[in-house]
C-alpha cells in the first residue's frame, strides 16, 4: 500500500486555507486532474456535548446533536468510527440511561457513569466540494471546502468564523486514489496541512480548554519547597476544585459536582487538621470551623444522593414481586433531597460562604506566616510530610493491632477514619517520593479503606433506613408494603455485612503484611535517617 | 450484529433490490451496515458501482483463512459498506463440500467482522445448495421475497418445510410479497390480506425499481419519497418492529399452506 496510514481510517485530511479563493483554486485544480462531480452539502448546525470532566474528549470521542432530513440525530464520532441514534425533538442528551436505546447508548453508558452531558459549543458548518470518481463513476474520495462558525452554548453573541479548511475524506477500500489526491494537493497545488484538528480549533475559539478539569489530585510540588509553600499549592488546588464545581452544584447538573466539591472540602479540612504546625494558629481555628460548617451544609444532599443512587441496588436486593413496594421510599428521598437542595443553594449564596472563600484565597496567596506563629511552615516539606505520614501510619497500625473480623462496628469506624487521614496525606505528598515505592502502599491502603467503607456504608444505610421509615410514617408516605420491603432490605444488609467483614479480614492481612510495614518505615520513618 | 439474508430458491424475485434498499435504510438510521454480495453475478456490487473481484482469494475467504477486510469497499453512502462479490463464489459449493461443518463457514467469516457492523445484509444467489445451508446458519433473519402466485407460494412452503426439517429454530423467517403486479387481481387479493406467516408490507412491481440498474444507487437515496421508496421504508419499519422470535416455523408453514 502506498499510503498505509490511510487504510481504513476515514478521518479527513485537512488543509488550512488563507482564504476562500485559495480553496476554490484547489478545487479547480482537482477538477482538471481527476474525474469529479460537484456537490454541496446542506448547512449543518451541531451542538457538541461532553461531561464536565471531559470523558468523551479524553477517549477521542465527539458527540453532537444535529438534524438530518428534518429529524434530530445524536452522532458519536471518533477516527474511523461513527454511530448515530435518533433523538426526540426538543430534547438534549443528558444522562447515559436516558439516551435513546441502541449501540450508542451501550457504548456511552459505562463511560458517562453518573455524569451529565453538557453543551460545549454550537457549530454551523457550510461545505461544498467535489466527489472524486473512478471509471464506474463510483465515489472514491470527497474533497470539501468547509466554513465553520462557532458560538458558546446559549450565547446570543455573533458567531465566530474560523479559517476555511479544505478536507479530504477517504473512503474505505480506496486508499490509492485518496493518496493520489493528497499528492496532488501537497505538491501541485501546494497547500499546507492543518496542524491542529478542526475540533480543537473550534474549542479554542469558544475558550474551552479540553481536559481542563479532573477530580484527581495532580499537584506540582517538589522536595525543594518549604512545607508552607507546598501546603499553599495543595490548598489552592483544592480551592480551585471547589470553585470549579460550585456552579454545577448550584444548578444541580449532576450528583458528581457536589461529590467532588465535598471531597475538596474534606481534603482541605484534613490539611488543616493534620498539618497544624504549617498554619498560623488563629487563622487555622477560623478556617477549621468554617470548613466544618461547609462540610455540614453540603452533607444532607449528598447523603440523599447516595441513597437515590443506591435505589437500583435496593430494588435488585429484593424479590421481583416486592420491588415496586419501594416506590414510596424513592418518592420520600426525592422530596427530601429537593428540600435540602434548596437549603444548600441558599447557604451557598450567603455572605458567610463568600467570605470564607475570599479569606481562604487571600490567606493562600499571602506570604508564609512568621516562624514564631507557625513553627513548621519554613521547614523543608519532605520533613513535615514524612513526619506526619509516619505519625498517621503509626496510629493506624496501633488500631489494627487489636482488630479482627469480629470487632465491633465502632472500632472499625475509628480505623476507617484513621485510614482516611493517612490516605489524604499520602495523596497530598506522593509526588515527593518515588512513585514505585509509594503506589503499592496507596493501593493496599485503598483496598483496606474500600472494604471498611463498604462495611460502614451498610451500617450507615441501616441506620438511615430506620430513620427514613419513621419519618415516612410521620409524613404519611409509608405503606405497610413499603415498610415490609424496607425491613427485608435491612436483613439483606445484615447478610452483606457478614461477607464484607470477611473481605475486610483479607485486606487487613495484606495491609498488615511485614513487607508493607517495612515499606512504610523505609519511606517515612525519620529515625532511620532516610528523610531529606 | 444482526444478520439479514435476502434469499429465495427462485431467482428474479427482487432479492438484490431488497437487500440493497433495506441496507441503505438501515444505514440512514445510524446503523453501521454491510452488504455482502454472495452472488457471483455481483448484482448488488453493480448497484454500488463496485466491480466484482475476478480472481484469487475466494477459497481462502470461505475457508476462513483470510480476512474479508481487503474485499470491503465503502459505498457512496455514510455507514454503508459492501463486501464485494467474487466470481469465485460460483464454486462455493465445491469448496464447502470439502470442509468440515460446511454449514458454519459463513458464520465464521462474519464473526471476524463482529463489532464493526450493527447490521449485515447477505444478498444470496438463488437455489438451495450447501451455500444456502451456510446462509441459514449465519443469518438471524431470513427475508424471503415472494411473488404472490401459486407456484411461488408452493416453493415458499417447500422452503419452510425444509427449514423445519433442518431444525433451524434460531432463524426467524420473514417472507414478504415482492414484485406485486397491480393489474393482476389475484395478486392484489392475496396481498390485501396476507396470511399470518407473511409480512404485511409488500413491494409492488414498479418500473422505478427496475430503473435502479440504470441509476446504480439505492432507490431511497435518489427518490426518497417515491412510492417505491415508501414501500421499502414500510417493509423496513415492519421488520424493525417485528419480534425476531416471530411466529413459529410450523405455524407459519400452516398459515401459508392455507392459501
Amino acid at each position: 500500500m502506498k499510503n498505509s496510514t490511510l487504510v481504513g481510517i476515514n478521518e479527513p485530511i485537512a488543509y488550512v486555507l488563507e482564504n476562500e479563493a485559495e480553496g476554490r483554486r484547489a478545487l479547480k485544480a482537482l477538477e482538471s486532474a481527476f474525474s469529479t462531480r460537484r456537490e454541496r452539502l446542506p448547512e449543518n448546525d451541531l451542538v457538541y456535548f461532553d461531561t464536565f470532566d471531559w470523558r468523551l474528549y479524553e477517549r477521542g470521542f465527539r458527540l453532537a446533536t444535529g438534524c438530518r432530513n428534518g429529524a434530530k440525530m445524536l452522532k458519536l464520532e471518533s477516527p474511523g468510527f461513527s454511530l448515530e441514534a435518533p433523538l426526540a425533538k426538543k430534547t438534549a442528551p443528558s444522562f447515559g440511561p436516558r439516551l435513546p436505546e441502541g449501540p450508542l447508548k451501550e457504548l456511552l453508558c459505562p463511560i458517562l457513569e453518573l455524569r451529565r452531558l453538557l453543551p460545549l459549543m454550537k457549530i454551523a458548518i457550510r461545505s461544498h466540494g467535489l466527489r472524486i470518481l473512478d471509471g464506474e463513476e463510483k465515489t472514491v474520495a470527497r474533497v470539501h471546502l468547509v466554513h465553520t462558525d462557532t458560538a458558546p452554548p446559549g450565547s446570543r453573541r455573533a458567531p465566530i468564523p474560523l479559517a476555511p479548511r479544505l478536507t479530504l475524506t477517504p473512503i474505505r477500500g480506496y486508499a490509492d486514489p485518496a493518496a493520489r489526491v493528497i499528492r496532488h494537493l501537497d505538491t501541485e497545488v501546494g497547500l499546507a496541512r492543518a496542524s491542529s484538528s478542526a475540533f480543537d480549533e473550534m474549542l479554542a475559539s469558544v475558550e474551552q480548554q479540553p481536559a481542563s478539569y479532573s477530580s484527581k489530585l495532580l499537584l506540582p510540588i517538589h522536595r525543594r519547597m518549604s512545607a508552607g509553600e507546598a501546603v499553599q499549592v495543595i490548598c489552592r488546588h483544592l480551592l480551585k476544585t471547589m470553585k470549579a464545581n460550585e456552579d454545577g452544584v448550584r444548578r444541580d447538573l449532576d450528583s458528581e459536582f457536589l461529590h467532588d466539591f465535598r471531597v475538596a472540602v474534606r481534603r482541605t479540612r484534613a490539611a488543616l487538621a493534620q498539618l497544624e504546625g504549617v498554619f498560623d494558629a488563629e487563622a487555622r481555628r477560623f478556617f477549621k470551623s468554617e470548613f466544618k460548617w461547609l462540610g455540614a451544609i453540603t452533607g444532607p444532599v449528598r447523603d440523599l444522593d447516595v441513597h437515590l443512587l443506591q435505589m437500583e441496588h435496593y430494588r435488585a436486593a429484593l424479590p421481583l414481586e416486592v420491588r415496586r413496594d419501594l416506590e414510596p421510599l424513592a418518592t420520600y428521598l426525592r422530596q427530601h433531597r429537593e428540600a435540602e437542595r434548596r437549603k444548600l443553594k441558599t447557604n451557598l449564596a450567603t455572605q458567610r460562604y463568600r467570605r470564607l472563600v475570599e479569606r481562604w484565597r487571600k490567606y493562600l496567596q499571602a506570604p508564609l506566616p512568621e516562624p514564631a506563629v507557625s513553627k513548621h511552615a519554613h521547614l523543608p516539606v519532605i520533613e513535615v510530610a514524612s513526619a506526619r505520614i509516619w505519625r498517621a501510619y503509626r496510629k493506624v497500625e496501633d488500631m489494627t493491632a487489636g482488630i479482627d473480623d469480629l470487632s465491633p462496628a465502632d472500632k472499625l469506624h475509628r480505623l476507617r477514619i484513621g485510614c482516611k487521614k493517612l490516605r489524604y496525606l499520602l495523596e497530598f505528598f506522593h509526588p515527593l517520593y518515588d512513585a514505585r515505592a509509594v503506589q503499592p502502599l496507596i493501593k493496599s491502603l485503598k483496598q483496606l479503606q474500600d472494604s471498611l467503607g463498604d462495611f460502614n456504608d451498610l451500617e450507615v444505610q441501616q441506620v438511615a433506613l430506620k430513620r427514613f421509615a419513621r419519618e415516612m410514617k410521620h409524613e404519611g408516605l409509608a405503606s405497610v408494603d413499603c415498610l415490609l420491603a424496607m425491613g427485608r432490605l435491612q436483613g439483606h444488609h445484615d447478610e452483606r455485612k457478614t461477607t464484607e467483614r470477611q473481605r475486610f479480614a483479607q485486606c487487613l492481612g495484606a495491609f498488615d503484611a511485614p513487607e508493607n510495614k517495612k515499606r512504610f518505615a523505609r519511606l517515612f520513618d525519620s529515625t532511620l535517617g532516610n528523610v531529606g | 450484529m444482526k444478520v439479514y439474508a435476502s434469499y429465495n430458491i427462485k431467482g428474479g424475485v427482487g432479492k438484490t433490490t431488497a437487500a440493497v434498499n433495506l441496507a441503505f435504510l438501515a444505514s440512514q438510521q445510524g446503523q453501521r451496515t454491510l452488504v455482502w454480495d454472495l452472488d457471483p453475478q455481483g448484482a448488488a456490487s453493480y448497484f454500488f458501482r463496485v466491480k466484482p473481484k475476478w480472481k484469487g482469494g475466494a477459497k481462502a475467504l470461505i475457508r476462513g483463512k483470510r480476512s474479508p477486510e481487503p474485499l470491503i469497499r465503502g459505498t457512496d453512502f455514510e455507514r454503508l459498506d459492501l463486501l464485494r462479490a467474487h466470481f469465485g463464489y460460483r464454486h462455493m459449493d465445491v469448496v464447502l463440500s470439502k470442509l468440515k461443518r460446511p454449514d458454519r463457514r459463513l458464520a465464521k467469516v462474519l464473526a471476524l467482522l463482529k463489532g464493526e457492523y450493527d447490521r449485515v445484509f447477505l444478498d444470496c444467489p438463488a437455489g438451495i445448495t450447501l451455500a444456502s445451508e451456510s446462509v441459514f446458519r449465519a443469518a438471524n433473519v431470513l427475508l424471503v421475497p415472494t411473488i404472490p402466485t401459486t407456484l411461488s407460494l408452493r416453493t415458499l412452503l417447500q422452503l419452510l418445510k425444509h427449514l423445519k426439517g433442518e431444525g433451524a429454530r434460531r432463524l426467524s423467517v420473514m417472507p414478504f410479497f415482492s414484485m406485486v403486479d397491480r393489474r393482476k387481481s389475484l395478486q392484489q387479493r392475496i396481498c390485501q390480506q396476507p396470511p399470518n406467516g407473511i409480512l404485511k408490507s409488500h413491494i409492488p412491481y414498479l418500473s422505478a425499481i427496475e430503473q435502479m440498474a440504470e441509476r446504480r444507487a439505492p432507490l431511497p437515496s435518489y427518490a426518497p419519497s417515491s412510492p417505491a421508496a415508501e414501500a421499502f421504508k414500510a417493509l423496513w419499519r415492519e421488520l424493525e418492529a417485528s419480534d425476531t422470535q416471530g411466529v413459529s416455523l410450523s405455524r407459519r408453514e400452516a398459515e401459508v399452506a392455507i392459501i
